[in-house]
């Protein structure tokens, strides 16, 4: 069985790193790549929600492992992706998921409680991610850089300004690597999800009519599941069918925005 | 008369938008800045000051983790302080224009400045938030997007001949004109950029 142009298993023979994948949007990516035939490390904060999630892959006959990786840590990083091409022999795809989730916040008066978790999860956690992963994915015949954005980090958030500042960032980045690492055959890209998450379960507890308000505005009525909405576009993304896809942001929210 | 602000007024950007400025109808003072940081209230907030190691093209993976984290970390600080000065006067004269120059190097994507797209990517969407919150207060927050830097040769040729000149376009989001105008984009650089 060969990864290349689809059947079931597209992604066959390929090694694949998620990071934040202990739980939400990153887990369900990490299910997904490993059902689509990828060797799969949870890059995980902490191995308390890792393991359990490599277990339950390798549960369903799959291929994982977990190495705990805060993305915010440059050895953390180098150390994950040595271990990972030690291991499985490569690095094809790198997926950053983590973020570090902080409550509404304004612009007029926001401080470091509400920039910090922010920005270095998502922008230094990118900076790490890409460079250490850079010379495997460009030894890769199928070298992809995913990193999870947001609808927010387009159209901005009015009650999540910072979160939306670094899902942008991201954006910005993506575009700029999609056309630096073009010539090295890897592509870039982003996915702008919107799923069922711990933090999104959260914010629902603290306010029950936000999800029926979210669903209300949702053509397809429903919050995304992390495996079947998100972790089919990260298949996709991975695999060979969207070999000629560079520089650009999914955006698998059930339609609500329509911006692109 | 209103008071117009302009930080990073020692770049080229900066000083075309200090003059600019100068010229336009119902501003009677313009004051340029180098850093983040200014003395008394602004009508009129011009968010110019791009460090000039942004523009430096860099291989990104020679770029020094350090000096990125130190890059990112300020130039996002400085916007945000700016942002967090000029609010209080907008605020209570229920009357505010912010404009944040923001090249358009960022929505393209451009080799070698792999920095400066994530940088300025946030500055736009910051200004995208930031105006959803002050709308409110009758304070509008647009970005204003100059071709500089560019990626060469990468895209069409630009549908208008000659040199490109910001200053009306700035004018009128400095003015009462723009009042209905929030959250936007203006590319400025001749019509290369379109937004979809």
């Amino acid at each position: 069985m060969t990864g290349g142009h689809g059947g079931t298993r597209p992604l066959d023979g390929r090694t694949a790193i998620v990071t934040g994948s202990g739980q939400g949007v990153g887990r369900g990516i990490a299910l997904a790549l490993a059902r689509a035939g990828a060797n799969v490390v949870i890059a995980a904060r902490r191995t308390e929600t890792g393991e359990p999630v490599a277990r339950e892959i390798r549960d369903r006959g799959d291929v994982a492992v977990c190495i705990r990786t805060d993305v915010t840590v440059r050895d953390d990083v180098a150390a994950c992706v040595d271990a990972t091409v030690a291991r499985f022999g490569a690095l094809d795809v790198m997926v950053h998921n983590a973020y570090s989730p902080t409550g509404p916040h304004l612009v007029a008066d926001a401080g470091d409680e509400h920039w910090g978790p922010n920005s270095r999860t998502a922008v230094w956690g990118t900076f790490h991610c890409a460079q250490v992963a850079y010379p495997h994915l460009r030894r890769s015949p199928h070298g992809r850089l995913v990193l999870l954005s947001s609808p927010a980090g387009i159209e901005g958030s009015g009650g999540l300004p910072f979160y939306s500042a670094v899902k942008a960032a991201q954006r910005g980045l993506a575009k700029a690597l999609a056309r630096e690492w073009g010539p090295d055959g890897i592509t870039v890209n982003c996915i702008g999800p919107v799923a069922e998450s711990p933090a999104l379960a959260g914010a629902f507890a603290a306010n029950p009519a936000l999800k029926a308000r979210i669903e209300a505005r949702t053509p397809l009525g429903r919050i995304g599941d992390p495996e079947r909405d998100i972790g089919g576009v990260a298949v996709f993304l991975a695999s060979d069918a969207a070999g000629y896809v560079t520089g650009q942001t999914i955006v698998c929210d059930g339609g609500s925005f329509t911006g692109l | 008369m209103r008071r117009a602000v302009v930080t990073g007024a020692g770049s080229a950007l900066g000083h075309a938008c200090v003059e600019a400025l100068r010229d336009a109808d119902g501003i009677g003072e313009v004051v340029g800045v180098d850093g983040a940081t200014y003395e008394g209230d602004a009508d009129v907030l011009v968010l110019a000051a791009i460090d000039d190691e942004l523009r430096t093209y860099r291989t990104f993976v020679d770029v020094d983790p350090d000096a990125w984290d130190r890059l990112w970390e300020q130039s996002m600080r400085a916007m945000v302080t700016s942002l967090q000065a000029g609010f209080p006067g907008m605020r209570d004269n229920g009357w505010g224009r912010v404009v944040a120059v923001t090249p358009t190097a960022s929505m393209s994507g451009v080799a070698g400045l792999a920095s400066l797209c994530a940088v300025v990517e946030a500055q736009r969407v910051l200004a995208k938030s930031t105006a959803r919150q002050w709308g409110a207060h009758g304070i509008t927050v647009n970005c204003l997007a100059p071709g500089e830097p560019a990626s060469a040769g990468a895209l069409a040729p630009p549908a208008l001949a000659g040199p490109v000149d910001l200053a009306g376009v700035l004018r009128f989001l400095a003015s009462d004109a723009s009042g209905q105008l929030t959250g936007a984009t203006l590319s400025v650089d001749g019509g290369v950029w379109m937004a979809p």
